[in-house]
């Protein structure tokens, strides 16, 4: 019997014994449903109806105005939105690339060699996801802009006739590839870890070198991983505001996501042909979301078999130190060097680095910037309230992510396909279109929600769901039925044995989901643009409000202040939750 | 055009650096104001500007902090429309430096006039009722010192070859100052000047902040700006210097109202008489840099001697043109249409 069938099979029988959910058996399903209702499908719907109108969302009170296709008709003619979907999906295509190449490298460095110091080069790969787009794409502005970055600076003074440009097409590639390499890493090095060895060994036997077996069974084999992490890559990419905003600007390179913005920063805010353009964003991300999951599906004939195995390492000799140096150049580039680049912006008093001496001039430095940042009561406010937005996002949206998992999970309810999918539907959404579709449907509700720390929280729960279920599914699905069943036999309700047998057993994994909600919501910009006042404005949006005033040094001090929390926040629950295991 | 000159003259005129008129509040406003404790001010003046008028008055009434929420001329009255929405309006004082579309959003603010409502020019006063010239600005041209060392004299020397590729601008659309500025090029220096500068394959920026960056960094040679972004910079020590452009100076005036459900209205008040008063015009304009349109008020350092022609937009023009004209701004610049 095939691996797939034997899976099909395990699965139904799972289904079969799966715990009938007794106690309101319509009332749960709808419940969640209403709240998905409310989190998914309103907004949404509402976005879908502004890019079919012409109201405005501010004013509008028709329930259902005159539709018309004008603003998608717009689209197709309109020579800035062709560049800008030229430009997001040449920047976003070749940065997955760029992207599967670096990740794949690492995983196989990290699993599959016998490398030393895999653990740094294991941090390196994933250091990259607690920088948001938008401190990095400030510090690769600082860095490699054509006429003063440090780079240019610094190849000058080595009298080098180089120049690098990251005010480009390719600066965005580059730093895309780089930054989101760790989504390919995280799919390809689980593949690595969990695939059989013995077809590697058969190719070796048969005379093979290490480099013929790696392109010959290794790749092909991982190939579904490889191409959803990919995907994956590409269609966060696509959703990514920041970068592009700051290295494409300069170089007039619009992308969907910076021409959605201007729309709507534009004198009128153009809401309906904003919402257009959001759709359209939508559409090539569900395409990139739907051809993953293809890939994915295809990914469990390969690496998981039932059995775990301890794959055999690579002996790469001398060249152990290469890889080694790959691993490290990587870390210095994708972390050092920009945060290098910030500290010393942060800290210098106008950032005008005529030549190389300049730059160890002590005179040129002060904590200036740092007395600025906080001299400014929008600062503290924006702590407070990144802290508060991120808490109860973590809090609520992982108790919600926690009860559809299980629900969809772990219960045989009605309606479970439907709220499954609707739960998976904020994956194709990019963080921006979001934002604009909670403007759409919160703003026009006078004394609701629009405005409060409240709508941010709810909009980034709703963002990040997908994420959160599958940190949670993994931890669910590790949990065998049995002991669910025990408490049963021993006559305890359901709510009790979730409490007392489920949570207990799924904490780790629920409590880094709900960490990882936190930092995704204190890092998240996209979503938050729209919906924010001056009372609920949190630390990414101010940031780039600071980017955009041209206060340069404050917004490096802001960058290093925000990296400096998010440092200390993961550390403190990894050693937290070290301690408790 | 006879508007124009008219302040023009007034201001040329009455330009003299006498000591200002120490601003004497009411002691009952000061008294609720120092109550209310905080005003919040919307605006799209540069923030360090703001910042510095802040700290000017919090030396006079230091009960009164003040909360500048400052964002880019557009996006700022986007965030003013999103507010007003939902009921949700946290401003006391509203900037509009956009003073075409100041007027459609005279519902939204409270009756208010200073005490020295005479002294603003009648044309101004126009603009509505309850928005005063509460700051104004001419742009002009920086270049950062250690790059250039020819810079130019004119808005016209910036066709020289010398500036190809050099130059950072800001898109018409994105404010009032911008669009003061396109309008500008396009009436007084010929309707050929924008494909000119199209030519030259300006650096766009959103707005006067990161042009200021820009050019500090050398990013850009030269940029214009306004005299309130250059000259803080320069007494900071900043590496740019500033040009009085010989073929005019293109003006923006800048109108305050407070809100009418401001949730800090005698602070508002009070912050808006004195900076309409002389002492805070003088304020603005010695210590920031700005220019005023008050009778009397002094010069930007540096201004008095190079013979400013000053250019203000019709304000009729201003809103009847402004849509039409950005579009074809737009075009010829290849930005978003």
């Amino acid at each position: 019997m095939s691996v797939a069938a034997s899976r099909i099979e395990a699965s139904a029988a799972a289904r079969g014994r799966a715990i009938s959910f007794r106690p309101l058996p319509w009332l749960w399903p709808l419940f969640l449903l209403l709240i998905l209702g409310v989190l998914v499908i309103y907004p949404v719907a509402r976005l879908v109806l502004g890019s079919l109108t012409d109201v405005n969302p501010m004013t509008a009170r028709e329930a259902l105005p005159p539709l018309t296709l004008e603003h998608y008709l717009d689209l197709a003619v309109n020579p800035t939105v062709r560049a800008a979907t030229v430009n997001s999906l040449l920047a976003c295509s070749f940065g997955a690339l760029l992207s599967v190449v670096t990740g794949l490298l690492f995983a196989w460095i990290v699993v599959r060699t016998n490398t030393p110091m895999k653990g740094l080069i294991r941090s390196a790969g994933l250091m990259p996801l607690f920088i948001p787009p938008l401190v990095a794409g400030f510090a690769w502005s600082l860095l490699g802009s054509p006429e003063t970055g440090l780079i240019n600076v610094v190849l000058q003074a080595m009298g080098l006739p180089w120049k690098v440009n990251f005010y480009s097409l390719t600066g965005i590639t580059v730093v895309f590839g780089v930054y989101y390499a760790p989504y390919v890493f995280m799919f390809t090095a689980s593949a690595l870890e969990n695939m059989d060895p013995s077809l590697e060994e058969a190719s070796e036997v048969s005379g093979s070198s290490v480099f013929q077996t790696m392109m010959r069974i290794t790749i092909p084999l991982m190939a579904p991983a490889i191409l959803s992490g990919g995907l994956l890559a590409f269609v966060i990419m696509l959703g990514v505001y920041g970068t592009p905003a700051i290295l494409g600007t300069p170089a007039n390179e619009p992308f969907l996501t910076t021409y959605l913005f201007s729309l709507l920063s534009w004198t009128p805010p153009l809401y309906n042909k904003a919402a257009a353009v959001s759709m359209l964003l939508v559409a090539v991300t569900a395409l990139g979301i739907w051809l993953q999951q293809r890939a994915l599906r295809g990914r469990s004939f390969v690496t998981v078999a039932g059995k775990s195995f301890r794959p055999k390492l690579i002996d790469l000799g001398r060249w152990r130190y290469f890889t080694l140096a790959f691993g490290l150049l990587y870390l210095f580039f994708v972390v050092v060097l920009p945060f290098a680049a910030l500290l010393i912006v942060a800290f210098r008093k106008y950032m005008f680095v005529p030549d190389i001496g300049s730059l160890f001039d002590a005179r040129q430095y002060s904590l200036g910037h740092f007395e600025a940042l906080f001299a400014n009561p929008l600062t503290m406010r924006s702590i407070w309230n990144s802290l508060i937005v991120g808490g109860a996002a973590a809090i609520f949206g992982g108790a919600l992510a926690f009860a559809i998992a299980y629900t969809v999970q772990r219960t045989s309810v009605r309606l479970r396909t439907p709220i499954d999918y609707i739960a998976t539907v904020p994956v194709a959404i990019p963080g921006l279109v979001i934002g604009v579709a909670y403007l759409w449907a919160w703003v026009g509700l006078p004394g609701g929600l629009y405005g409060t720390t409240a709508i941010l929280a709810i909009a980034f729960i709703a963002r990040f769901l997908p994420d959160t279920m599958k940190a949670l599914s993994t931890s669910l699905i590790q949990i065998h039925r049995e002991l669910e069943e025990a408490s049963w036999i021993c006559g305890l309700g359901l709510l009790t044995t979730i409490r007392k047998v489920v949570v207990p057993l799924t904490l780790p994994g629920l409590i880094s989901g709900m960490t990882l909600l936190f930092v995704l919501s204190i890092r998240e910009l996209g979503s938050s643009l729209f919906l924010y006042t001056s009372d609920s404005i949190i630390m990414s949006v101010l940031l780039l409000d600071f980017w955009e005033g041209g206060s340069i040094g404050v917004s490096a001090a802001f960058s290093v202040f925000q990296s400096a929390l998010l440092f200390l926040i993961i550390g403190s629950v990894s050693w937290l939750t070290r301690r408790k295991r | 055009m006879k508007y124009q000159m008219l302040i023009s003259a007034l201001i040329a005129a009455l330009a003299t650096s006498a000591q200002a008129a120490e601003f004497k509040a009411d002691p009952a406003l000061v008294a609720a104001a120092s109550k209310e404790g905080a005003v919040t001010i919307y605006t799209a003046n540069q923030l360090e500007s703001e910042q510095q008028l802040a700290k000017r008055f919090n030396t006079r009434f230091p009960d009164v902090k003040i909360e500048i929420v400052r964002a880019p001329g557009s996006r700022l009255i986007a965030r003013v429309d999103a507010e007003a929405a939902s009921g949700k309006l946290a401003a006391d004082i509203i900037e509009f430096s956009d003073s075409g579309l100041a007027k459609s959003y005279e519902k939204l603010l409270a009756d208010y006039a200073p005490a020295n409502a005479g002294k603003y020019p009648a044309e101004i006063r126009a603009i509505s009722a309850k928005m005063w010239p509460k700051t104004a600005w001419g742009y002009v041209l920086a270049y950062n010192k250690a790059l250039v060392k020819n810079p130019p004299k004119s808005w016209a020397d910036l066709s020289k070859p010398d500036f190809d590729e050099k130059l950072g601008w800001i898109p018409a659309g994105a404010g009032g100052t911008s669009w003061t500025l396109a309008m500008f090029q396009r009436k007084v220096l010929g309707e050929s000047e924008w494909k000119n500068l199209a030519t030259k394959q300006p650096v766009m920026h959103p707005s006067d902040s990161p042009l200021l960056a820009a050019v500090i960094r050398g990013e850009v040679r030269v940029v214009p700006l306004k005299t309130n972004s250059i000259i803080p910079a320069m007494k900071d020590g900043a590496p740019i210097g500033i040009v009085y452009p010989a073929d005019g100076v293109p003006m923006t005036v800048s109108v305050a109202g407070i809100s009418a459900t401001a949730p800090h209205p005698n602070a508002a008040r009070l912050y808006l008489d004195w900076i309409l008063s002389e002492e805070g015009q003088e304020t603005w304009v010695n210590n920031s840099g700005g220019m005023t349109v008050l009778a009397g008020g002094s010069l930007p350092e540096g201004a008095e001697k190079a013979g400013l022609k000053l250019w203000f937009p019709s304000i009729k023009e201003y809103a009847e043109l402004r849509n039409g004209w950005v579009n074809e701004w737009n075009t010829v610049f290849n930005y978003r249409q």
